[in-house]
């Protein structure tokens, strides 16, 4: 739904802004108060004259000076031998086929993308940290950036310069191994599998799952609860319908067809016969009219491909193709329908399953079914995927730019590598269990970190609740703390595996602009914006001299 | 309060400092060195002003809290008319730090160009200054070698020639010689006095005595951060008990006839060679007295006998 989109990127533009305003405000304040006791009500005026003089030294800065200083740092990386990092990713090239080429199974060219874009991705991600981080330490000590800051250059530029000339070094270095990379990938290979080198796009529709009655229910579990397909029961009126939207006719030129891919599951309660594979029926219905068209019957493909080889039935893609001109069966009458005509309204499509083997199992879950937009081309995805690893390099520069700018280079090398670490596992852990604390109410069992610890130290079990006093109510408000860091944490540190489209990629998907390329570039530049004041104001309020 | 310390303030002082002092602090804040104490000095437009001083007496600490590369624990700086944190300022200024803090893996041409771009100067101006200068300061041969092969006195040349990129006004110098063999130091004491000649203003400061002797106009002497002796260099020098007489060759006789003339106004002839004393001897004189005295500083108006 793209309003829904929409809307949802201008809430996210609209919280970052406000976690910005709410920062720079306490900032103030504190800097304020700070400076008010320091030093009276001249320190309070000093410190207004250094917020006047940041704001335009933030906004009043001159790109001939900033291409110079960029220009002078990727000088100094190139000699810092840099580039060698490519050199490296070529060796690995070269022996990479060994390993990967025999792991074969039904889908070859995924292990070699996952590989190319995984090396890409940890071999330049250091690289931009060490580089990022220990070339302003490095010029500081060196004092070879006190005669620049003797020229009328402002602080803001130095940072500038130093992100520019570190992700010009990083883009040159990326573009020349995913060149190399991308080339690799059509010679290995093999000529069986290159269709894998496909961008798919999907376009998904709402499920719902409906039962004998009509009425909706959530399936059947058969009991594999890492599954998370729901089922419905052959030879019933059981169905599950997928409602796609915004389907139009121009979307589809020269009258192609309209395909549907699926990825059903089968379940067989008893064995059944098992040379002939499960099977369902496809209707699509217009959600106007009610018109209705039995498209036809189609197996599960269940089989491994090997097997479904030995049965002559090696259907390769789950593909469901629709003509433009359907001709289908009412009663006994053969009719035709046009799809766009007929079937879809106002963009909107509905298509019902059901499984028609008697007392066997039909799974499926909102992503097994999809309308198969015209494909793209393998490089759209693959250049779409270097460019969101660009972004993750550019953040990962800005970051450690910034941490070169107030700590000396192990150190911004060590919190840099750290927030990337937090970063990944706050998503997977932290968020999670945030998301529990808030839907419990703040209730968890045992307690939050320190009500745990207090609770191991004593000796409590954890449903044992604690004593009503003065020691449970300084727990739980240092417990709230500690969430509301926490929950302040997961916006401020940013989360890499965003950045990741090679999930995608390998999977032969196109990579969705508004889920994976727009979020990364929102993420890049909201980092960048609050990374480059305070890399500023680290360079500004130090005395470059004094070590 | 510094006793009756006060500076005229004439429209044409290019440096103003008053009661400038230097804390160093070491991590915890804790004052470690007290670098500069209370100093208070001015530089006027068009005049070659040395800083001289014992190592350590805090002459670099003041040139760098001039261009605001320190920060001053007290004291107001005025440097063109701006505040010392001002970058603007530095538009007009150039200046060479006690070593010569350059990219070692640039070449002297890409050096210059480099800080001429940071002047936001256009490429043909860049070309045009960068060649003059180098061969100015006599690194033509040179100018295509990564400055990491330099000699000392060649990566001094090189740091003369960026201070000098942007045509400044003012032009501060930390120890311009040192490292420069003596014709190196003879151009760069030209050099200095021509600058002086096209109206710009120089502060300096220097060990080698007769450097400053040579080239400045007034000098200040510091010691342990403070401020001991402050004036003209010729007023300073000038042995006031004394009238020195030149004159073509005389012969004896006429020698002997002059001596009359002196001895019948009282005077007698001390001596036929200079008197001006140099200024190593002021030097060594202001350092011991301030050994032996110590807090005493200087007062605007008085002149140390010499
Ligand atoms: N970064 C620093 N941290 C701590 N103390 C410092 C620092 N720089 C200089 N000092 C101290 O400040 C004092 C003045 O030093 P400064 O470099 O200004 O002397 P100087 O007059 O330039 O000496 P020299 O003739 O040797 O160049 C010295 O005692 C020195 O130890
Ligand atoms: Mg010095």
């Amino acid at each position: 739904m793209p309003f829904e989109t929409n809307h949802s990127l201008l809430n996210v533009i609209l919280q970052w802004a406000l976690i910005l305003c709410v920062i720079s405000v306490i900032g103030t304040f504190v800097g304020g108060v700070s400076s008010l006791m320091g030093g009276g009500k001249r320190g309070l005026s000093e410190f207004f004259g250094v917020i006047s003089r940041a704001l335009s030294d933030l906004i009043l800065v001159s790109p001939q000076r900033i291409f110079a200083l960029a220009t002078l740092t990727t000088r100094e990386s190139v000699r810092r031998k840099a580039l060698w990092i490519g050199a490296v990713f070529l060796v690995l090239f070269m022996f990479a086929g060994w390993f990967i080429g025999d792991s074969d199974d039904t889908t070859p060219a995924k292990a070699y993308i996952s590989f190319v874009i995984t090396t890409i991705r940890w071999m330049l991600l250091p690289l931009a940290v060490l580089l990022s981080c220990w070339g302003l330490p490095a010029d500081i000590k060196d004092r070879s950036l006190h005669t620049v800051v003797t020229k009328p250059v402002r602080r803001s530029e130095v940072v500038l310069g130093r992100i520019a000339g570190y992700s010009f070094v990083i883009t040159a270095i990326l573009l020349a191994v995913s060149v190399v990379g991308y080339a690799w990938i059509l010679r290995v290979v093999p000529e069986r599998s290159q269709r894998q080198l496909i961008s798919r796009v999907p376009r998904f529709g709402g499920m719902k799952m409906l039962d004998q009655n009509g009425d909706a229910f959530a399936g059947v579990n058969v009991g594999d609860m890492y599954d998370l397909r729901r089922f419905i029961a052959g030879g019933t009126k059981e169905l599950a319908m997928w409602q796609f939207q915004g389907l139009k006719e121009s979307d589809f030129p020269n009258d192609q067809s309209l395909r549907l891919e699926y990825a059903f599951e089968a379940f067989r309660s008893y064995k059944g016969d098992i040379s002939t594979q499960i099977e369902f029926s496809i209707d699509l219905v217009n959600p106007e009219t009610n018109q209705r068209v039995r498209l036809g019957v189609q197996p599960v493909n269940e089989f491994s491909s090997e097997i479904a080889h030995d049965l002559k039935e090696n259907q390769t893609e789950n593909l469901i193709l629709i003509p433009r001109s359907i001709s289908y069966l009412d009663g006994e009458t053969t009719k035709t329908a046009d799809l766009f005509k007929d079937l879809v309204a106002n963009g909107n499509l509905n298509v019902e399953i059901k499984c028609l083997d008697a007392a066997q199992y039909l799974g499926v879950s909102p992503g097994d079914l999809f309308v198969r937009m015209p494909d793209r081309s393998f490089a759209v995805g693959y250049w779409k995927t270097i460019f969101t690893t660009w972004l993750m390099l550019v953040l990962i520069i800005t970051i450690g730019t910034t941490a070169s700018c107030i700590l000396k280079g192990p150190v911004a090398t060590l919190t840099t590598f750290g927030l990337l670490i937090l970063g990944v596992f706050l998503k997977n852990g932290l968020i999670m269990r945030l998301g529990k604390y808030y839907s419990d109410g703040g209730e968890v069992v045992g307690g939050g970190s320190v009500e745990a610890l207090y609770r191991l130290v004593s000796g409590l079990n954890e449903s044992t609740p604690l004593d009503e006093s003065i020691t449970k109510t300084v727990i739980e408000t240092l417990d709230s703390g500690v969430y509301a860091m926490l929950y302040l944490a997961q916006y401020v540190i940013p989360d890499i595996s965003v950045f990741d489209a090679s999930i995608y990629l390998a999977n032969g998907f196109d990579v969705p602009l508004a889920t994976c390329v727009l979020p990364s570039l929102l993420i890049t530049l909201g980092f960048f914006i609050p990374a480059y004041i305070i890399g500023y104001f680290g360079l500004q309020i130090r005395e470059l001299e004094a070590k | 309060m510094v006793l009756g310390v006060s500076i005229s303030m004439s429209a044409e002082s290019v440096v103003e400092i008053r009661n400038l002092t230097k804390i160093y602090r070491d991590f915890w804040g804790r004052a470690k060195v007290k670098a500069v104490n209370s100093l208070s000095l001015e530089v006027k437009k068009g005049e070659i002003f040395g800083l001289l001083g014992p190592n350590g007496s805090g002459k670099t600490t003041t040139l760098k809290m001039l261009l605001g590369l320190l920060f001053p624990t007290e004291g107001e700086i005025k440097i063109l008319g701006k505040q010392a944190h001002d970058v603007s300022k530095n538009e007009r200024i150039g200046y060479l730090p006690e070593e010569s803090y350059l990219y070692r893996f640039l070449n002297a041409d890409e050096t210059l160009d480099f800080y001429g771009r940071l002047f936001n100067m256009s490429a043909a101006v860049r070309k045009e200054r960068k060649d003059k200068l180098i061969e100015m300061v006599g690194l033509n041969y040179a100018r295509r070698r990564q400055l990491k092969e330099y000699s000392k006195g060649m990566t001094r040349r090189i740091g003369l020639a960026q201070a000098l990129i942007n045509d400044p006004e003012l032009v501060i110098l930390d120890e311009p010689t040192s490292g420069m063999d003596p014709l190196g130091t003879r151009e760069v004491k030209d050099l200095i006095l021509k600058l002086r000649d096209q109206g710009k203003t120089v502060v300096m400061c220097s060990h080698l005595l007769q450097d400053v002797q040579d080239v400045c106009d007034r000098i200040a002497i510091l010691y342990g951060g403070e401020l001991k002796v402050l004036g003209d260099v010729k007023d300073l020098l000038q042995s006031k008990g004394e009238t020195q007489l030149i004159t073509s060759k005389l012969d004896p006789a006429a020698q002997a006839e002059v001596e009359a003339v002196l001895k019948k106004h009282g005077a007698s002839l001390h001596s036929s060679s200079s008197p001006v004393v140099n200024l190593e001897e002021l030097f060594l004189r202001t350092i011991e007295e301030s050994k032996a005295r110590p807090g005493r500083r200087y007062a605007p108006g008085e002149t140390p006998k010499v």
